[in-house]
């Protein structure tokens, strides 16, 4: 059986005349960008993270390809297998001629975005920069994963996106701020006191073993992906607002290295 | 004051030209052209669309690295160009403080491969599939030559490379990284093939950037790297500066997912990025590589986008007339040939060019020597990506 993920409404934010055509990927992208947009003239520039792109239409285009043996193929699936299709989809919905790029690199995935995405809110401290991260599954990928030899495949892989607005000049409305986002090597990790957190939220599947008890672990609640951290991070900001912690931390990456995000109250 | 500017240190090139600098260099210098007849990729559009390839097979290619055969056909391309990049700028991978990697096809041509056999529910080498995330190419690559970082891949269409080398240029003037490896490679796959294919943008013959008869694009396939240093650090060291990286401009052409704007608005606009960021006037350009995939719609918008910028347009050229399109790779193959012109004084031409699409407009159609102090160089990609790049000739302060 496969695992099951309730779907908002998407209509609330997207246009029904674009749905038809935007591929899962695309629709929980720009639904978590349209949560935080408040003002699209304000957006200097956005930056995206994915690890597999949009998945469901490679693998259909791949299918298509050779069920077809290379005759009569259609673009559709190509296009938007594409992996900055997110990116570019919001440019355009957001008539945003600025910064556009797309960052693709596995676990790291969220943390390379968000890396840029803290350079170029420096570089124009005055605006703000939409950082929205994602990726989508399918059953069909979901299978070949499981037969992969180093995949991880301890926690079900599902889809997940989340999207933020970044800015380097606090604002009034500003909730939380990131005060650090690194790389470190479990070792490094191993050393970190994780007890001066209010709360440590896990999406981190090779870490399970090395956590204390009081840590949420979020991957077992949400199954797993590559961008998984991003929305750890916003999973977190909207719990700390509930439960009024001061600060917070966030684990990615994998079995190599961790995605360490520590995150507090503006 | 220490030199912040931004020295590129060493450079590594394949293409369809040649295996290396010198073999690419030759070919440009005497119009050889590198597209052709397809050999290594099998399709069954083989006989019909006109390709870039490198005419090595993957298991040679594999030889000459030391990588698998199974190994994606851009990784084993990158790593003959990382090699080659390093050796020039007397360096170790270890000295690798950062290496931003663009590229579209990762590993895909790897998994189409594995794909039938799946479809038939026959025995399947999975192993195969890890290679097919974007992300394993630059994890593969930081490995195997010892990195001191992990890899960060950028997957912007055909303007990739080109902003690995502008994330590269913002993390130096950032202070963040002193030495870093930037640039991209995409090899030919069946799966961008038929999807160029499908699009109904390829020519069936050798394609012609910025001719008014042109039809499309010719697919390519290729690798380009460039080490990023900042100048004080560079002269630290002792290397040799090859040029300079002086301006770079990211934006979005928000007009259509495949298509660019018929004014070229976000083309225009990275270019003057580019420009503002260099602290330079477009008067001061002296040559331009542009994007010029020859497709109807594209050389259309470039040049319009061209003419809003200058108000006279500098000697451009295309040399995809020469590498065919290598889409994540060709902004860094034409950062390569840019500090090409820069070191020699020579403008490569644009293959084949007989008739302007409109005014005279022409670009160089034979090699021509000149002094070159700063080239413009053009990468833009599906999702209304535009990337505009500067590279001077370095002169000390």
């Amino acid at each position: 059986m496969s695992p099951q993920m309730t779907d908002p409404d998407f209509s609330e934010l997207i246009d029904v005349r674009y749905m038809r055509r935007m591929s899962p990927l695309l629709l929980m992208g720009v639904y978590s960008a349209m949560k935080v947009i408040t003002d699209t003239d304000d957006v200097a520039s956005i930056i995206s993270g994915t690890g597999l792109g949009c998945i469901k239409d490679t693998y259909t285009f791949l299918t298509k390809l050779v069920e077809l043996d290379e005759q009569g193929v259609t673009p559709t699936a190509f296009i938007q297998s594409t992996h900055n299709t997110l990116a570019g989809t919001l440019g355009i919905l957001c008539k945003n001629h600025g910064y556009n790029i797309t960052w693709t690199q596995s676990y790291y995935t969220f943390y390379f975005a968000l890396r840029d995405a803290i350079r170029q809110s420096k570089l124009e401290a005055d605006k703000q920069h939409l950082l929205v991260a994602g990726d989508e599954m399918t059953d069909e990928v979901r299978q070949i994963i499981r037969q992969m030899p180093c995949g991880d495949n301890r926690i079900e892989w599902m889809p997940c996106s989340s999207a933020f607005l970044l800015s380097s000049a606090i604002k009034d409305d500003a909730d939380w701020m990131i005060q650090d986002s690194h790389l470190l090597t479990v070792s490094q990790f191993e050393q970190l006191n994780l007890k001066n957190f209010d709360c440590c939220i896990n999406a981190n599947s090779f870490l399970q073993q090395l956590l204390p008890d009081n840590v949420i672990q979020f991957n077992l609640r949400s199954g797993t992906h590559f961008t998984l951290d991003g929305a750890a991070l916003a999973y977190g900001i909207e719990v700390a607002n509930a439960k009024e912690w001061n600060s917070f931390c966030v684990l990615g990456g994998d079995q190599r290295r961790v995605h360490f995000l520590t995150v507090s109250k503006a | 004051m220490p030199d912040s500017r931004i020295a590129i240190t060493g450079i590594g090139i394949t293409s369809a030209l040649g295996m290396n600098v010198q073999e690419n260099l030759y070919s440009l210098r005497h119009g050889l052209c590198g597209i052709g007849r397809m050999d290594i990729l099998s399709s069954r559009h083989g006989e019909e669309l006109p390709v870039a390839e490198i005419n090595y097979t993957n298991q040679v290619l594999a030889r000459m690295t030391g990588l698998k055969p199974e190994t994606p056909r851009s990784v084993l391309l990158a790593a003959v160009s990382i090699r080659e990049c390093l050796d020039r700028a007397k360096l170790a991978g270890s000295d690798i403080e950062a290496f931003y990697y663009g590229t579209t096809v990762g590993g895909i041509d790897q998994s189409e491969k594995q794909v039938p056999a799946y479809l038939k529910g026959e025995s399947v080498d999975y192993q195969i599939f890890t290679t097919h995330d974007n992300g394993k190419s630059a994890e593969i690559l930081s490995a195997v030559f010892d990195m001191n970082c992990v890899g960060a891949t950028l997957s912007t269409a055909c303007s990739s490379a080109a902003n690995a080398i502008l994330s590269g240029a913002e993390e130096i003037k950032s202070g963040m990284a002193d030495t870093i490896l930037v640039g991209g490679a995409d090899g030919l796959s069946l799966f961008t093939l038929n999807g160029f294919n499908s699009l109904m943008i390829l020519d069936r013959k050798l394609c012609l950037p910025f001719d008014a008869e042109r039809q499309g694009l010719n697919l390519g396939e290729g690798s380009a790297f460039l080490i990023l240093e900042s100048v004080e650090h560079a002269l630290g060291r002792g290397a040799e500066i090859l040029a300079l990286v002086s301006g770079w401009g990211n934006t979005n052409d928000s007009h259509h997912q495949t298509a660019s704007s018929p004014e070229g608005i976000g083309a225009g606009l990275a270019m003057k990025k580019a420009l503002a960021k260099a602290n330079l006037s477009s008067a001061d350009i002296s040559h331009i590589n542009a994007h010029g995939t020859a497709t109807v719609n594209n050389d259309e918008s470039e040049l319009n986008a061209l003419s809003a910028v200058f108000d006279i347009i500098p000697p451009f050229t295309s040399t995809k007339s020469f590498t065919g399109h290598t889409l994540a790779a060709a902004g860094g193959l034409e950062a390569v040939f840019s500090v090409l012109s820069l070191q020699y004084g020579e403008m490569y031409p644009t293959l084949r060019f007989q008739n302007p699409i409109r005014d005279n407009i022409c670009p160089v159609t034979s090699l021509t020597y000149r002094n070159l102090q700063h080239i413009l160089s053009n990468s833009f990609g599906f999702g209304g990506n535009c990337t505009a790049l500067v590279f001077s000739k370095y002169c000390p302060s």
